[in-house]
């Protein structure tokens, strides 16, 4: 049981997906799903996303590509913070692009690598 | 003589008395040209004392002047003499110039004189020349009143000379001022021009004194930029900065290099970079300071556009990658072989490549929905039967809209083509467009029906194409795709509101 547990330490954690382009989306989507992850998602926009934070069932965390179209996806990350939710950045921006008040929030780049999303994933959003 | 005074009137004249007073100036000489007799009126005229005079040589009392070398009084005086001996005739000389030695009381030297000869013989009774009377008139005041007029003359025309050359000075310095108005004004333009602004300022470091650039950009009076007083046209945030490091560049006589931000007289905040240098004088203290503003606002947001486009353009690259990854994971495993999986994972990418060309082909303001159908279904059209029936109103579709319903037409042709309406030669896809609105807001409803095909059976499972089709589109375009498996032919029901993809 215990090698399970490690192998997939996400399992069972609905974890909701903020990310716009739809192949990026439906990739993050497949690789929490193997994971075992309940995704939550995966929203495309802003208020999409706030919604799906405000919903009943409570998050054990985000994903959140940072450039949403038009917007960015700051919003959705403080909402999450109030709420104690812990997140990660997706982005294909540099870390130093991040704006000021969310700068040294764990990231994860784009593209992926599959072997090391789930290590990564895991220990950003037990930092975040 | 004797005899004749006694013969006139009985009375005996003194002759060398009367000789002696003559108004005349005379000398008399022997043949051998020394001085026999003179009168006071020749002692007067030439500054001689008798004593100094009788039995001497007359040319060793009056030699030439040492000084002018153009002397020629003994000369002329001598030839004169020697043609009185020789005709014994009297002769004038002309007008001669002699100068005459200056007695030591009077500060010896020569003075200049001219004079108006005459030599006349005296016969003895044989008829040879016992005695030369030598007679001179002094011209010298007659001579110099010509040189003085001649003075005059030559002064009025000297003066006539300056008063043209005067003029013309003028003129010319009336047009190196004109030059010099032109050149400033020429500079004033090229300040204004190049839009940067000098300032200079005293050894110290405050302003002082008229700052035309200064002044005409930010609206300040001279009298308010005095002093520290030009940074109250400095960004409130950046003033107390700016005056600090100017003090320490003024104390350390170093150049000054800063950036701040200047309200224009409009009220505007420009960006400046700022320099400034101490000029020196030659022994090496400051004369003042001298500064540049040079307005970088433009650049500087130029450099922020830049760097903008630089982060998004990596961030697209960095998402295609993504993109493609994605892709290539789906497709592989819905690949039963390599060659398969090479096959739609190739068309997969050309088909978002040509998607990608038409949004280019508009700037990527959009694409219109029908060039993607025609350019998706155009390789199964064939002369001799249409295989395609295209139906309704054109729509335009923003960026995000047109790649994901590009994708999804990609998706449902490639299905077509292997399994469906284009595998079988009488089959047709019939794609039905229609727009409403609602609430102000317009919707596209997109209707794929194929028929002619083999008979549909639902799919075992849940394809790559049929996600992106029902969940991907509905992510992307917040609407619904529906697919339905009848069996004369498949069926997708594509509704999306224009307005939210048209962003």
């Amino acid at each position: 049981m215990s090698t399970v547990a490690e192998s997939r330490p996400l399992a069972g954690r609905r974890l909701l997906v903020v990310e716009d382009e739809m192949f990026v989306a439906m990739l993050i989507e497949d690789i929490l799903t193997d994971l075992g992850c309940e995704v939550v998602g995966p929203a495309a926009s802003v208020a999409e996303a706030l919604r799906l934070t405000a919903g009943s069932a409570p998050l054990d965390g985000a994903v959140l590509d940072v450039n949403l179209g038009a917007e960015t996806v700051y919003p959705v990350a403080d909402a999450l913070q109030r709420a104690q939710v812990p997140y990660v950045f997706v982005t294909g921006y540099s870390a130093a692009s991040l704006n000021e008040a969310h700068r040294g929030q764990p990231l994860i780049q784009k593209p992926f690598n599959p072997d090391s999303f789930a290590a990564e994933l895991a220990q950003g959003l037990a930092q975040g | 003589m004797d005899d004749r005074q006694a013969a006139s009137c009985g009375f005996q004249p003194d002759y060398q008395a009367l000789f002696e007073s003559a108004p005349g100036a005379y000398l008399v000489l022997r043949p051998d040209l020394t001085i026999a007799a003179v009168n006071d009126a020749y002692l007067a005229a030439t500054l001689t004392r008798r004593e100094d005079m009788l039995g001497r040589g007359l040319f060793e009392v009056f030699p030439d002047n040492p000084d002018d070398p153009a002397a020629d009084g003994v000369r002329n005086l001598s030839a004169s003499l020697e043609r009185v001996l020789r005709y014994r005739r009297p002769d004038a000389m002309a007008v001669q110039k002699y100068d005459i030695p200056k007695p030591a009381s009077a500060g010896g030297g020569f003075e200049e004189r001219f004079w108006s000869p005459v030599n006349t013989p005296v016969l003895d009774e044989a008829g040879e020349v016992a005695w030369i009377i030598h007679r001179v008139e002094d011209v010298t005041g007659l001579v110099t009143r010509d040189r003085a007029a001649a003075e005059k003359d030559r002064l009025a025309i000297e003066q006539q000379a300056m008063i043209e050359r005067l003029r013309r000075t003028n003129v010319e310095l009336a047009a190196s001022q004109q030059a010099l108005k032109q050149s400033e004004s020429r500079f004033r333009a090229a300040v204004e021009a190049v839009s940067d602004i000098l300032w200079t300022n005293t050894p110290d470091g405050r302003m002082q004194g008229e700052q035309c650039g200064w002044c005409g950009f930010t609206g300040q009076s001279q009298e308010s930029c005095q002093g520290y007083g030009w940074a109250d046209a400095v960004h409130p945030d950046e003033a107390g900065p700016t005056v600090e490091a100017w003090k320490r560049a003024v104390a350390e006589r170093r150049p000054f290099v800063f950036e701040h931000r200047v309200r224009r007289h409009d009220g505007v905040w420009r960006l400046f970079a700022i320099r400034a240098v101490p000029v020196l004088n030659a022994d090496g203290t400051v004369e003042e300071w001298v500064g540049v503003h040079t307005d970088i606002t433009e650049a500087r947001e130029a450099d922020n556009r830049r760097r903008l486009l630089l982060d998004e353009l990596n961030h697209r690259v960095k998402n295609s990658l993504a993109t493609v990854q994605s892709i290539a994971m789906h497709t592989l495993g819905s690949s039963p072989s390599p060659e398969s999986f090479n096959k739609a994972f190739n068309e997969r990418l050309l088909a978002l490549s040509h998607n990608h060309d038409l949004l280019t082909r508009s700037q990527w303001v959009g694409a219109s929905l029908r060039d993607m159908i025609v350019q998706e279904l155009e390789p199964y059209q064939t002369p001799e039967r249409r295989r395609v029936d295209l139906k309704g109103p054109d729509v335009q579709l923003g960026p995000k809209a047109a790649l994901a319903l590009g994708m999804a037409l990609h998706e449902l042709t490639t299905n077509a083509a292997k399994y469906g309406a284009l595998s079988a030669d009488e089959g047709l896809v019939e794609i039905v467009t229609r727009t409403e609105t609602e609430a102000g807001a317009a919707r596209l409803h997109l209707l794929w029906t194929e028929r002619g095909g083999p008979p549909v059976a639902p799919p075992s499972r849940t394809g790559f194409g049929r996600r992106l089709i029902e969940r991907g589109l509905t992510h992307e375009l917040g609407g619904t795709a529906a697919l339905t498996f009848e069996p004369a032919g498949l069926r997708c029901a594509i509704d999306f509101p224009l307005g939210e993809v048209a962003r």
